[in-house]
């Protein structure tokens, strides 16, 4: 016989079994750390998903928001990240958020977290304490309630004694004859931890393969986590909310059982009837939902009513699942995503000119890691983005002419996480119409008039120095032009971080150009060439002659009758030759009459 | 018992009284001819009486959540006998805090009779359980599915009568203290329509919750 076969004839005589004790019943059927396990259904049954039919591969669930629920909206980012967590299936510990550590407003009720554990149920999981269903109010008290899931044996008595370490639902309570529901790990008994496999090789419900030392299952309740050494942290299945608690990420205890489930029907991960679960948002609709929620008007709190069917021989499947909260509590809804958004990297204006191209680099991250995509809104026609598909993109600009002119863009990116969340990023693409040079200083006409140079002239100060950089304008386009470098062309302003508009930027009298060509500093009037020329005269405004005007200026100079600038020094200094001494005197006099004599 | 008592049903005065009114219904069927077909069909009503005073409530309703390590202990609900209206909602309740208001002797005595018409002072805890077991029963071998709910919520009503007798042919009750106790009462009520039990214990715990959410409630400083 097929297994396919094999497997509905196991169910059809399981589901006819179930039928027959049903009728036989005397009480109500209590879940176990499976729902549907215990005494009545068998204390080995585990329960699946919906979907699951015994052959492995993905189960997608679909979970909505019922649309007639007024809260539909605000119940939104809760499921998804309720979908997120159930999808991630990433045991945590610290999952306890209690008072200041949790965004949720004094004496309300974290929906999130609520709704985080009756999907749970709705997934097959049941309590993993024994929870009110073994211990009802009124009489019923938190201490026996966070014993371990277990029926009441033989004896029909829950027989509870928390072991020398007073400690309930730890692994050395008594529990006499009481028949335990949690499956537990095999090697250490600690639900805060969970096996790199998980099936029944590393697992187990039978008590026969506890550790040694060790006399019942422990469950992940706060007070043993606390006494193992882990704090503040709980089983999402574990009964028992607290008002103002957030428990928003599953514990190690949660994926186990999970993951157990997931084993599939014989049980043994790796095996071709495992499944892996994913759970799909539906969104706020009727339409496919394998599990609603909603707000009633039911005085209930909040409950799974969860359906099932016998598909094996200790297995069942998820049928129906309906999560009713009441709408006469005070529940928070969360307005904060688990997913992150992504983060595209800043990328700024853009200017190119027309007839030129421009691809421009972009990228973007998230923390999630979620796969991401690019778009861009207001494109002109010269330019095209292109999505890589691994975080980057490239945005190619081709303007040709008439293209001139600002164009406001967006370019934007999503993940693919739940909800989808975006960035985006504002900026111009500028594409610049051709610039006119009239004079050729490689500045635009434009750019001059603003600057307030001369558009038709290299040297608008005459200084001698181009008005823009060096190497542009040819010596022979500027007769006079400074080329200091001797590389052909006019030194620039530019370069030398002088006026354009001004001859003399320093106020030394010697013009930038003149202080260039003797490799003077042109921005400090302390600093001066050394011409060494003996012209003098007429004061202030050298005529090229030397003569006995210039004599007579240096004899003033020298008698302490005048005071030397910064011009007459770089003209009168002549001694000692080539290393002058920045002073004028006999020396100097002797050296200017001789010039004046030598003349021709 | 503190106080004068008085019936829901007639606001009798006294005991005397009481039995006279017992005694002329019981007396009716034999005395007045029977009602034609077109004529309305007369119900007798339950025989209700209580105390009058503000010193215990007649009427306690509750709801005890599974999910809650810390429910609070003080009744949502509470009614006394002069019709004293005592609402406390919880922290974890939409609009918390203490509220009151004051029904009339005849507005008592109309949910008594309501409760009582809804089964609530005779439900039979065990006979309910026995039926519902039935019906699960019932449901499987329709279905085939098993069905189960997560997290309960215990709904608790308790009523205290001085008197109480369902019909006249049943026998009188005194010192009556009913507490019923049933979990997802208004689920089981939606999930078993053919218990007419069920159905109406739950539209008597819905009458009470109702009440907690009466406009004419006043906040308490």
């Amino acid at each position: 016989m097929q297994s396919g076969q094999r497997n509905r004839l196991i169910a059809s005589l399981y589901v006819a079994a179930l039928l027959a004790g049903a009728a036989l019943l005397p009480a109500p059927v209590y879940a176990g750390a499976f729902i549907f396990a215990g005494e009545a259904n068998g204390v080995d049954v585990v329960t699946h998903p919906q979907h699951y039919t015994g052959s492995g591969g993905n189960i997608t669930v679909r979970v909505c928001i019922n649309p007639a629920d007024p809260n539909a909206l605000a119940m939104e980012i809760p499921v998804q990240n309720i979908i997120n967590i159930y999808n991630r299936l990433q045991p945590t510990t610290g999952n306890i958020k209690l008072g200041g550590t949790n965004n949720i407003p004094g004496g309300a009720i974290d929906f999130e977290s609520v709704a985080l554990h009756e999907v749970g149920h709705c997934l097959g999981m049941a309590h993993a304490n024994a929870a009110t269903e073994s211990f009802p109010p009124p009489t019923g008290t938190e201490f026996q309630r966070n014993f371990t899931k277990a029926t009441d044996g033989p004896n029909n008595v829950f027989d509870i004694n928390a072991g020398p370490d007073g400690i309930s639902g730890s692994s050395d309570d008594v529990r006499g004859d009481d028949v335990n529901l949690h499956w537990f790990r095999k090697s250490n008994n600690n639900p805060f931890t969970i096996a790199g496999v998980v099936d029944s090789t590393t697992y187990a419900r039978d008590l026969a393969s506890l550790p040694g030392g060790h006399s019942f299952a422990a469950n992940a309740d706060r007070t043993v986590g606390a006494h193992l050494g882990v704090t503040n942290t709980e089983a999402v299945m574990q009964q028992g909310t607290y008002i103002d608690e957030a428990q928003r990420t599953l514990g190690h205890d949660d994926v186990a059982t999970l993951r157990y489930a997931a084993s599939g029907v014989d049980e043994i991960a790796n095996s071709a009837d495992d499944y892996t679960i994913t759970l799909q948002y539906g969104g706020i609709s009727t339409g496919n939902c394998d599990i609603t929620l909603q707000v009633t008007a039911t005085t209930g709190l909040a409950f799974c009513g969860v359906g099932g069917i016998g598909i094996a021989l200790d297995h069942v499947r998820i049928s129906t699942a309906t999560i009713e909260f009441g709408n006469s509590y005070n529940w928070f809804f969360n307005p904060d995503t688990v997913n992150q958004a992504p983060v595209l990297a800043a990328i700024g204006n853009q200017s190119v000119d027309e007839g030129a191209s421009l691809a421009v680099g972009i990228s973007a991250s998230d923390a999630d890691g979620d796969s991401l995509q690019f778009s861009a809104s207001g494109l002109p026609a010269f330019a095209v983005l292109t999505d890589h598909g691994d975080g980057t993109a490239t945005l190619d600009i081709n303007p040709v002419s008439g293209d001139a002119g600002s164009y406001p863009i967006a370019v934007g990116v999503v993940d693919n996480g739940l909800p989808v969340l975006p960035d985006s990023e504002n900026f111009d693409i500028i594409v610049n119409a051709p610039s006119l040079d009239s004079d050729g200083d490689g500045i635009s006409d434009v750019d001059e008039i603003l600057a307030g140079t001369n558009p038709n002239s290299v040297d608008s100060d005459s200084d001698g120095l181009a008005d823009g950089y060096g190497g542009v304008v040819p010596l022979a386009a500027l007769p006079g032009g400074i080329d200091f470098d001797g590389d052909g062309f006019v030194d620039g302003e530019l370069d030398a971080g002088t006026n354009p508009l001004n001859a003399d930027s320093d106020g030394d009298q010697l013009t930038d150009g003149l202080e260039v060509a003797y490799n003077s500093n042109p921005l400090s009037a302390g600093s001066w060439p050394a011409i060494a020329d003996g012209d003098l005269a007429p004061l202030g405004s050298p005529d090229g002659n030397v003569n006995a005007a210039d004599y007579l200026v240096a004899v003033l100079i020298a008698l302490g009758e005048l005071t030397p600038l910064p011009l007459q020094l770089a003209h009168g200094d002549l001694y000692p030759p080539g290393t002058p001494d920045d002073v004028i005197d006999l020396s100097d006099l002797l050296l200017l009459q001789q010039m004046i004599l030598n003349a021709p | 018992m503190a106080g004068r008592t008085s019936s829901g049903t007639g606001c009798l005065a006294s005991g005397r009284r009481a039995r006279f009114v017992l005694l002329a219904l019981l007396a009716l069927p034999l005395t007045l001819p029977a009602q034609g077909p077109a004529g309305p069909q007369q119900t007798p009503q339950p025989f209700i009486q209580y105390s009058r005073t503000s010193a215990q409530p007649v009427i306690e309703y509750t709801l005890v959540h599974s999910l809650l390590v810390n429910n609070d202990p003080v009744p949502l609900l509470r009614v006394y006998g002069d019709g004293r209206v005592v609402v406390h909602r919880p922290v974890y309740m939409k609009n918390a805090g203490d509220f009151e208001m004051q029904l009339s002797p005849a507005e008592l005595d109309g949910l008594l009779q309501s409760l009582a018409a809804d089964g609530i002072m005779d439900f039979d805890a065990a006979t309910a359980r026995q039926e519902r077991q039935q019906l699960v029963a019932q449901q499987r071998a329709s279905t085939g599915m098993l069905y189960e709910v997560s997290d309960s919520t215990d709904t608790l009503i308790t009523v205290r009568l001085a008197s109480f007798r369902s019909t006249p042919a049943a026998p009188l009750q005194n010192n009556l203290q009913q507490q019923l106790r049933w979990d997802n009462l208004d689920l089981d009520a939606r999930r078993f329509p053919a218990s007419n039990r069920l159905v109406r214990a739950a539209t008597g715990a819905q009458r009470l919750h109702d009440l907690t959410r009466h406009p004419a409630l006043r906040r308490l400083p």
